[in-house]
């Protein structure tokens, strides 16, 4: 019979989501590096952009080594005298801003995109799946360094560079799935009810053909981080004034050399923390919700 | 004389939400030659019962209890690697799905000749012929076209044929039919129930037909298991079962068929729905819905004889003549 | 007794356009052309208030297709379909809704016929909330009666599909559709994927509604014990042809064309012990590539020469009784 209580789709998820240790471990990390983003200004011993506070005796200070006002520097200083750790923090921040941001929105021209060449075929859909293909078939870093070359600098532009590299793999996803929930007995319901189109494709296409673009969307994240990171240090990223992690491994670079290797390698493993935990996330999110979608 | 007797088997799936008793305390035999029919709908576990037979039960399920006799022996204490050898050969599994049995990927003639040479030691020449013999034995015309074909290019009814045709290559004693016509039409069904019982016949393999249907079973069962929530509430020749059933269950499920009932009047039903065996409590499963239930029921019946045929897990069973309400 | 749909030469193609590839290949010389799938062909269909005509046959015979059609699912390739005299394409959008939302449907698949992702008490009130149906001062009220009315606990109306049995599952589709006040109900084997106690239990339903709110019915179904249960008259199709029409006493009685016969005869009948016929040969032909003439006459011990050539015309051998054949043409 009907099981007691209301049981909704996510509690189901959600409780087998937490049968994989590894996928726990792989949350527990993306909430603590969350947390520590948002509040960087809360949690971070000093604020590394507010030039009164930085003291350029400080600068290039191994991990453990004291500021002059007594500030200890965990991670070490950069060149600048800046906290490693708090440029990790803040860094943390503008990274994963600027890597959920731009998904969040590319996942949602994508989906518009891919209802709407799934719902109406025809021609509609060919000239949308052929922009589709002409997209995926260049090298995301390539379009991303044209697009910046003729845009020019900024968060904004490297947002809208994310989001041109990322919205035609969901649009390609959401097509072929909405596809497949396309013929199914429920859609055909509501065309009998005669319910508008509009209603058709929003409230009982989109929530069905969801659950594999969240898996998506999470590893996607990683990759739109790690994408930015390239592009910062590259030199064609975040501008100097806001840091990614990327820009941070930048700057770091040229001092690997002379052994002050923690400017440069603390960013790295933190960048590399935040994209393994996210993929821990995703992978199990994929597996979870898979053997649902078959039912 | 009885190729397979099935003894006291339990068949328990141990899973997170608890243990799911799927066959519990089922026996049954079948003679050489004779079909018996396995009734019950669905949760009554006669699939189980039949994936049990043929070792065929994945974790978390796990026979728990019980023996299963092939021509004397003891399927339950053979090995993994025995069983191997029995399966196809002395005992067969057709199933709802031709699927099930056929790879897509291969032609008919491929995967025959290898289930041939798989059991006996013949030449490819022999067992292109014993395939050949086979298909032409279930109706296929035309067996050489047939043979070079995929099974994508066969229709639903002839991929259950050649199916049947490969259960029935090596001359197994026991075949285990699981609901393999329940997905065909009408005529199909006709044709196969046709065949398969001529089949028996001439070759004294004991089958084993599972289905849900009890009007299929009233043309080709000689005697008939009714199954409820894992175990057998009554049994015995099948004319004499569906003319005198004796279980309130089987009353009620014959009587809700539309062809018993006046037409335009209300057809007889069985009131509430199959209890989940994960929340089964003791006594009779049926009591919930029984019109004779009372105090008596919450001990589980133990099976009775009221006739040399027939078998029985009643404590109130349906009296002559009487109709189920 | 007045005419409520009406299906007038309805004919039903299903064909996939060939692809550029496939263009280019045939203007190089290949052979290839589209594979179509002659559902329906040519076929006519009148349903009159009240009654409840079963709609009977194998697969490939069209009549799921036949019910999407008359359900407005599908577009037919050609041919008309009138709600109450009036041709229903012909109507402005507004009264074409009202005339679609007089037909609805029950499924056969329960589970893939409800949206997972939504409650009960959303998936019963949508179109009557959409439409903005009279359901009087309270929704909430109505679609709770609505519940009870098919047997269902209002409690439970915060639930998932996937929380409820397969029973309960078709309960809950045949409250949806009723919620928007239908007056026929296309139902496509809606109990064939029940256990036969449920069975008997739905389609005990299916009665008591019809009494009560005075529903027509088109009732689809391979089982032909419940097409004669239920059914004021019976249509028995083949291959995307209607082969025969009577009251269904008069059908059951003194089935006229060979394949009904057939078809009648391997019923297995719990009456019926042991088989003691040869039944008829040949399997099911393709409604890719239909035998000419009578569809069935390749499988027919009757057939003729002119079977294999002509397509018999549908003819009135007694009142209400029509039969396509020309067996019937030497009486």
């Amino acid at each position: 019979m009907s099981s007691a209580g209301v049981e909704t789709p996510f509690r189901r998820v959600a409780a087998d989501f937490a049968e994989s240790r590894l996928a726990l471990v792989g949350l527990a990390t993306l909430i603590l590096i969350l947390v520590v983003a948002i509040g960087a200004p809360l949690v971070s011993p000093q604020n590394p952009y507010n030039l009164a506070t930085l003291d350029i005796m400080d600068s290039k200070l191994p991990p453990g080594g004291q500021s002059l006002n007594g500030m200890t520097f965990w991670l070490g200083s950069d060149d600048q005298g800046r906290d490693m750790l708090s440029a990790i923090f803040y860094g943390l921040r503008i990274s994963l801003g600027v890597g959920t941001l731009a998904t969040v929105c590319a996942l949602a021209i994508g989906l518009v995109v891919g209802l709407i060449a799934a719902w109406f075929g025809g021609w509609v859909e060919t000239v949308i799946m052929r922009l589709v293909d002409l997209q995926l078939s260049f090298p995301s870093i390539l379009i991303a360094l044209v697009l910046l070359a003729s845009l020019g600098q900024g968060v904004d532009k490297i947002i809208i560079a994310l989001i041109t590299v990322q919205w035609a793999y969901y649009a390609r996803t959401v097509r072929g799935a909405a596809l497949v929930e396309r013929n199914k007995e429920y859609i055909e319901a509501a065309t009998c009810l005669a319910l508008p189109t509009s209603r058709i494709l929003f409230k009982h296409l989109l929530p069905n053909v969801l659950p594999p673009l969240i898996v998506i969307a999470t590893v996607q994240v990683a990759h739109a981080i790690a994408l930015e990171a390239t592009l910062s240090f590259l030199g064609l990223g975040m501008p100097i004034t806001s840091p990614s992690l990327g820009l941070l491994i930048a700057n770091g670079f040229t001092h690997l050399m002379s052994g002050k290797y923690w400017i440069s390698l603390y960013p790295g493993i933190a960048l590399l923390i935040t994209i393994v935990s996210i993929n821990l996330v995703g992978d199990q999110l994929r597996d979870v919700l898979n053997p649902r979608l078959q039912k | 004389m009885a190729v397979l007797v099935v003894e006291n088997l339990k068949t328990h799936f141990f899973t997170k939400a608890g243990v799911v008793k799927a066959v519990d305390d089922v026996s049954f035999s079948v003679d050489a030659g004779k079909v018996l029919g396995l009734v019950g709908e669905s949760g009554s576990g006669k699939t189980v019962t039949g994936f049990s037979i043929m070792g065929l039960v994945d974790p978390p399920g796990r026979i728990v209890a019980g023996r299963v006799l092939l021509e004397g022996h003891n399927l339950l204490d053979r090995s993994d690697d025995a069983m191997r050898g029995l399966r196809g050969d002395r005992i067969a599994m057709i199933f709802q799905d031709p699927m099930m049995t056929l790879n897509p990927v291969l032609r008919i003639d491929t995967q025959m000749i290898e289930t041939v040479l798989a059991h006996q030691g013949v030449s490819r020449e022999q067992a292109r012929e014993l395939a050949r013999n086979a298909l032409g034995r279930v109706g296929i015309p035309s067996p050489d076209e047939r043979l070079k074909a995929y099974p994508h290019q066969l229709s639903g009814g002839m991929r259950q044929r050649v199916a049947i045709a490969i259960a029935l290559l090596n001359n197994p004693r026991v075949i285990i039919a699981d609901e393999p016509t329940t997905a065909l039409d009408v005529t199909i069904q006709a044709q196969i129930i046709f065949e398969v019982q001529k089949l028996a016949r001439e070759t004294g393999t004991a089958m084993v037909w599972v289905t849900h249907d009890l009007s299929v079973i009233a043309g080709l069962a000689d005697d008939v298991c009714v199954m409820y929530a894992g175990r057998i509430v009554e049994s015995g020749p099948t004319a004499d079962l569906l003319d005198h059933p004796m279980h309130p269950y089987t009353a009620g499920l014959i009587a809700s068929i539309p062809s018993r009932n006046e037409r335009g009047q209300p057809l007889h039903q069985i009131p509430g729905m199959t209890p989940s065996l994960l929340r089964l409590r003791p006594g009779c499963a049926f009591r919930d819905r029984c019109p004779h239930a009372d105090a008596a029921c919450e001990q589980t019946p133990a099976i009775t004889q009221p006739t040399p045929a027939r078998t029985l897990r009643c404590f109130h069973p349906m009296a002559e003549l009487e109709e189920f309400p | 007794m007045s005419v409520l749909l009406e299906l007038k030469h309805i004919t039903k193609n299903f064909s996939r356009p060939l692809d550029l590839a496939a263009k280019l290949a045939r203007m190089a010389g290949a052979r290839v052309h589209e594979t179509v799938v002659h559902a329906l062909d040519d076929v006519c269909l009148t349903i009159n208030e009240g009654e409840v005509v079963g709609l009977a046959g194998e697969s490939g015979c069209g009549k799921s297709t036949l019910g999407r059609i008359a359900a407005g699912i599908l577009t037919p390739t050609s041919g008309e379909r009138a709600w109450r005299g009036t041709d229903i394409t012909a109507l402005r959008p507004d009264k074409r809704r009202d005339a679609a939302l007089k037909i609805q449907m029950v499924f056969q698949d329960a589970f893939a016929s409800l949206n997972p992702r939504m409650r009960v008490a959303e998936i019963i009130g949508e179109a009557p909330r959409v439409h903005g149906i009279d359901t009087g001062d309270d929704i909430d009220y109505y679609v709770d009666q609505l519940m009870r009315k098919v047997g269902l606990d209002p409690s439970f109306r915060r639930r998932f599909p996937h929380q409820f049995s397969g029973g309960q599952r078709a309960r809950i589709g045949i409250a949806r559709a009723l919620a928007v006040k239908p007056e026929l109900l296309v139902c496509d084997e809606a109990v064939a994927a029940l256990d036969v106690s449920i069975q008997a239990q739905v389609l005990n339903l299916f009665m008591q509604l019809r009494a009560d709110f005075n529903l027509t019915y088109l009732f689809i179904s391979h089982d032909l014990g419940v097409v004669e249960h239920l059914a004021d008259r019976v249509v028995i199709m083949y291959l995307g042809r209607i082969v025969e029409t009577a009251p269904t006493l008069e059908l059951f009685r003194h089935p006229n064309h060979p394949y009904t016969q057939a078809l009648l005869n391997e019923v297995p009948k719990l009456e019926k012990r042991g088989h003691d016929f040869a039944p008829i040969t040949g399997e099911i032909p393709s409604p890719i590539d239909p035998p000419p003439g009578c569809h069935f006459h390749p499988r027919c011990p009757h057939a003729m020469e002119r079977c294999r050539t002509e397509r018999p015309q549908f003819r009135q051998i007694s009142p209400g009784h029509w039969s396509a054949c020309y067996l019937n043409d030497a009486r």
